[in-house]
């Protein structure tokens, strides 16, 4: 008797303790990373992602502590290069990264390392968009037939590479916009000042920065001609409170070219800050994090909260769309030789 | 508006506000007070989503005073430790740091809390009185005019030149070219990413080059004499009220320089980053025996950068209040705050919320006096800083460096960059090429060619026919001219001595160490051309015309005058000696063994923190550099480095929860 009872304890020191009820979770007592490669600490896109990660403290089981790390450099490629090459695959390293990050890898922009196979997707708070061009009131181009009979439109932007920048020129290519000029190198607080200043005419600017950002220009006579979709196909319906009706440029694909183009834009662009995380992370990680992820998705406390917090749009993007936009990504090197030029530096290609 | 003043009053006259006016100044104090890495944009981005959910005025109490006071005590650190502080305090090292040396540390931190105070209070003054005008005082100036603003500001370069004006130009040019690493707007090409390397896209961070180009060559000079900061016979000989009676003596350039603070916190796109420099450079232009004195420790030089610097938070406000429109990280966190709580700023905000544009103008007037006063009480103590042992001082200093640079892009490429121009620096300052140029050609690289793009391309080669352009361009050209005419008065009476002694050794042929230091700039600038070549003109005419052509040129000028001994012989003439000229007064051999002890420490330290990463390497070393180098007592390097430790885990990853940069053998 006393021999067996030696053994069975010997076995059950071995095997470890007996399983309860219930699994503990993966994240019991754990501590996640957060690499936050979409801006640097107390920047705009760290607003974006903090009441993400309070709800992912709600919705975790386990009550994890999330810390951060900052990797911004290259725009993102930094992080997404860290991601997909150098974290470790033990589930305690999650990500953001940028809606650039997809073009710049399909694309094979400097710097990127990483390749869009070697990440897991969460998803996102917002799809990005939908997009207007912005004309000065004096003008008077309120119309998209106005704006393509007009010779030499200004637009004022960032840098070659950026959203904007690259939403202003497929849109100025899809209406085949006569003699365009990018006056290129503002900082995000001097665009809306470009325009007043008279150095731009116009710029393309998401509806919701719009309203969070100028909304004085709805009643100045700044005029929105037309507007871009987001990757969800909403309009400016998506966006209260900013004028409905106005065409998209959708309408404006007159040729399978632009059509293509677009679809890869679309494609390359699925969502805006995404949450990712080293491909190949454990199983139970891997659910309890897709799980906690598409219960903030659908939160209306937590769309109302950030909401609140970063004026955006709240629009999420689950991670399996993404994943399924990414396989379904159409790859036609003449596609992609063109949709490089349209988002270039030099002038743009004809549309057909 | 008398009525919409009296209720911005009442409003701040409720408890919870002034609690949370009070809990602003102190976060903002302790903002200042903390070395870089933890600025008000990573408070607010902590603070906004806990705060958005108060009463509005409360709320909007603690962010207003916390910006109100963040700059106002950051002047110790440029005082006392020759190292930047904030990013709109980098000018005040020139004459701060000397002050400091010689025993006026009290002296300049009074100068500077009661500077900072006064343009906050300007500042504030102009806010309110900009209410009606806001919205074309900004739209005023251009893209085109800017341009100009920058080239006045790149103008500064003569005086900082000082007595080798070839150097200075070297030296500033080199800046030029740090400025463009990284990617171009205008053209999406990567200049100087070397090795497909994302590090390199954004460029080198000013704080880098700053904290390393000052602080380490301050470091070294603690190191090689064995004393604390300050070098006095009469230790800390200045008093707080000489200062406080400085600023007052001269109210008319802390108003001059605080107006051109409100000016450039108005205008976007010119920042914090240029403030300080502008203000001084507009300081030596204008003040009485600039040339003899800046540079050396002249309070003027701290009352001009630090005046500026506060008074900017007023201009800030303008522009976010009542145009709606952020100048910043900070500012555009604080238009998200007000979003937040129903508030719309922008030019309806005098029509909807006047009570909260006056309730903030309160704030921040009140903010700024009890920030002055905290400066006062914090003086006496701050200033016995200067007295500490060079045994603590460095491993402090160090821990500063290292510590702000790995805050600057958390890349572990950071600490190469800091290691590689912390030498640079040495050199430049051992071997007589002023830092200061350098600089500011990095601050100013950026502005001058995007200016220079955005205005050719908005408006072809029209803009340079404009009348204000033509306008700025003459008063730029004069002030330079005038810098330039009245440094040659100057110098032409000490000059007839040197003249003697020039004719005596014209034909002699001597290598002096410097021209290693001229050629290592050649062959920089030779490769910045070749690598160029390839790249569109846009690209190009910054690095390659503009930079490297000129850079060779007057590198090659600069070679002749070191081998034919030409210089050495002009500079016993007068002029502004811009920098600190090197002398440590000891052996030679004892200077090189305690120079190259104290790079090893140096590289050393990157080295484990790339290694180990920062929380384990920087306290480890602090330890060792204190019993091994500093000989102090076991118990003082326990708590030096037990204090790092803390500071470096215990705020950044125990508190705030920012990780640092993974060790490389952690990875």
């Amino acid at each position: 008797m006393g021999m067996r009872f030696a053994l069975i304890s010997i076995f059950s020191i071995l095997l470890g303790p007996p399983a309860s009820g219930g699994e503990q979770p993966f994240y019991q007592g754990k501590t996640i990373k957060v690499i936050q490669g979409a801006g640097d600490p107390g920047g705009t896109a760290d607003l974006r992602t903090k009441p993400v990660i309070q709800s992912l403290q709600k919705y975790l089981p386990g009550n994890p502590v999330f810390v951060f790390q900052y990797m911004s450099g290259g725009g993102g490629a930094a992080a997404a290069n860290y991601l997909a090459g150098a974290a470790k695959h033990d589930g305690l390293t999650i990500g953001v990264i940028t809606s650039s990050s997809f073009g710049n890898a399909i694309l094979g922009a400097p710097g990127v390392r990483y390749k869009l196979e070697d990440l897991v997707y969460f998803g996102s708070p917002t799809s990005g968009g939908p997009y207007a061009v912005v004309v000065r009131p004096e003008l008077a181009l309120n119309t998209a037939d106005k704006l393509k009979a007009y010779k030499g439109l200004r637009f004022a932007e960032r840098s070659v590479g950026h959203t904007m920048y690259i939403v202003g020129r497929v849109m100025s290519f899809m209406l085949d916009l006569e003699e365009p000029r990018w006056v290129v190198g503002y900082s995000s607080s001097e665009l809306g000042l470009a325009l007043e200043r008279k150095e731009a005419d116009a710029r393309a600017n998401s509806l919701s920065s719009i309203l969070r950002e100028t909304p004085g220009w709805l009643k100045e006579g700044f005029t929105f001609p037309v507007v871009m979709k987001n990757t969800r196909g909403e309009a400016a319906e998506a966006v209260p409170g900013f004028p409905q009706g106005r065409p998209s440029v959708d309408k404006y694909a007159d040729t399978e070219l632009k059509r293509a183009v677009l679809r890869f834009h679309n494609a390359v662009r699925p969502a805006g800050t995404v949450f990712v995380a080293p491909k190949g992370i454990p199983e139970p990680a891997m659910r309890e994090l897709s799980a906690a992820f598409n219960k903030i998705w659908a939160d209306p406390q937590f769309a109302k909260d950030y909401e609140n917090l970063t004026r955006d749009d709240v629009s999420p993007v689950r991670g399996d769309t993404i994943e399924q936009v990414l396989r379904e990504l159409p790859r036609e090197p003449r596609v992609m030789e063109i949709y490089k030029q349209v988002i270039g530096p030099g002038p743009l290609p004809p549309g057909k | 508006m008398f009525n919409a003043a009296v209720d911005g009053l009442l409003n701040v006259a409720n408890f919870y506000v002034i609690l949370a006016m009070l809990a602003g100044i102190a976060i903002g104090t302790f903002t200042a007070v903390a070395p870089q890495g933890i600025g008000t944009p990573v408070m607010y981005a902590l603070l906004i989503p806990v705060i958005v959910k108060w009463p509005p005025m409360v709320a909007i109490a603690i962010l207003i005073a916390m910006d109100a006071v963040s700059t106002i005590c950051a002047a110790y650190l440029p005082i006392l430790f020759g190292i930047p502080g904030g990013t709109g305090s980098v000018a005040t090292v020139l004459d701060g740091y000397p002050m400091g040396r010689r025993g006026e540390a009290r002296r300049a931190l009074g100068a500077s809390f009661m500077a900072g105070g006064m343009g906050s209070i300007i500042g504030t003054f102009m806010l309110v009185l900009a209410i009606p005008v806001a919205k074309p005082l900004i739209s005023l100036l251009g893209s085109p005019e800017l341009f100009v603003v920058v080239l006045w500001g790149l103008t500064m370069v003569s005086m900082f030149a000082g007595r080798r004006p070839i150097r200075g130009l070297v030296s500033a040019i080199f800046g030029l070219l740090i400025g463009t690493i990284g990617m171009q707007p205008q053209t999406g090409v990567m200049r100087f990413v070397f090795f497909d390397n994302p590090y390199f896209m954004d460029g080198i961070s000013v704080s880098i080059v700053g904290l390393a180009m000052f602080g380490i060559p301050a470091a070294l000079d603690l190191a090689l004499s064995r004393m604390g900061v300050e070098q006095a016979a009469a230790p800390l000989a200045g008093r707080l009220w000489d200062g406080v009676k400085d600023c007052l003596r001269e109210w008319w350039l802390v108003v001059r320089c605080s107006v051109l603070g409100v000016w450039v916190g108005i205008v976007p796109g010119v920042g914090a980053q240029q403030i300080d420099w502008l203000a001084y450079g507009h300081a030596a232009q204008t003040c009485k025996g600039a040339k003899e004195t800046f540079g050396k420790g002249d309070v003027r030089g701290v009352i001009a950068p630090e005046s500026a610097n506060d008074a900017k938070d007023g201009g800030d406000l303008m522009s976010v209040l009542l145009v709606g429109m952020p100048q910043g990280v900070s500012t555009a966190l604080f238009i998200a705050a007000l979003l937040a709580m129903g508030i719309i700023p922008g030019p309806d905000m005098v029509n909807k919320h006047l009570d909260i544009i006056y309730s903030i103008v309160w704030i921040m007037g009140f903010s700024g006096v009890i920030g002055t006063l905290i400066g006062f009480i914090l003086c006496n103590p701050l200033a016995k800083l200067a007295l500490v042992r060079y045994s603590i001082m460095v491993p402090t200093l160090f821990t500063f460096v290292l510590m702000g640079a790995l805050s600057a892009d958390r890349d572990p490429l950071d600490l190469a960059a800091v290691v590689l121009v912390g030498v640079l620096g040495y050199f430049m300052k051992r071997l007589g090429y002023p830092r200061p140029p350098l600089l500011l050609g990095v601050v100013m690289s950026p502005l001058l060619e995007k200016y220079l793009f955005i205005s050719t391309a908005a408006y072809g080669a029209r803009w340079l026919t404009f009348p204000s352009v033509i306008v700025l361009f003459v008063i730029t050209m004069g002030s330079l001219v005038y810098t330039l005419w009245s440094g040659r008065k100057k110098d032409s009476g000490a000059g007839a001595v040197a003249e003697t002694t020039a004719a005596e050794k014209k034909s002699t042929f001597r290598f002096e160490p410097s021209v290693i230091l001229t050629l290592f700039f050649l062959v920089l600038f030779a490769a910045a051309i070749m690598t160029g070549w390839e790249w569109p003109f846009v690209a190009q005419l910054m690095p390659v015309y503009v930079v490297g052509a000129s850079g060779l040129v007057l590198c090659l000028i600069q070679l002749f005058r070191d081998l034919t001994f030409s210089e050495a012989a002009q500079a016993g003439g007068g002029g502004m000696e811009m920098d600190e000229v090197f002398n440590s007064g000891l052996d030679r051999r004892v200077e090189v063994k305690r120079t190259l002890g104290f790079f090893g420490w140096y590289a050393g330290a990157a080295i484990a923190i790339w290694l180990f990463g920062i929380v384990i390497a920087l306290p480890v070393f602090v330890l060792l550099y204190t019993l091994l180098e500093g000989r102090e007592k076991w118990w003082t390097a326990l708590l030096l480095s037990g204090s790092a430790f803390l500071f470096i885990w215990g705020l950044f990853e125990g508190f705030f929860k920012i990780l640092w940069p993974t060790g490389y053998l952690f990875l």
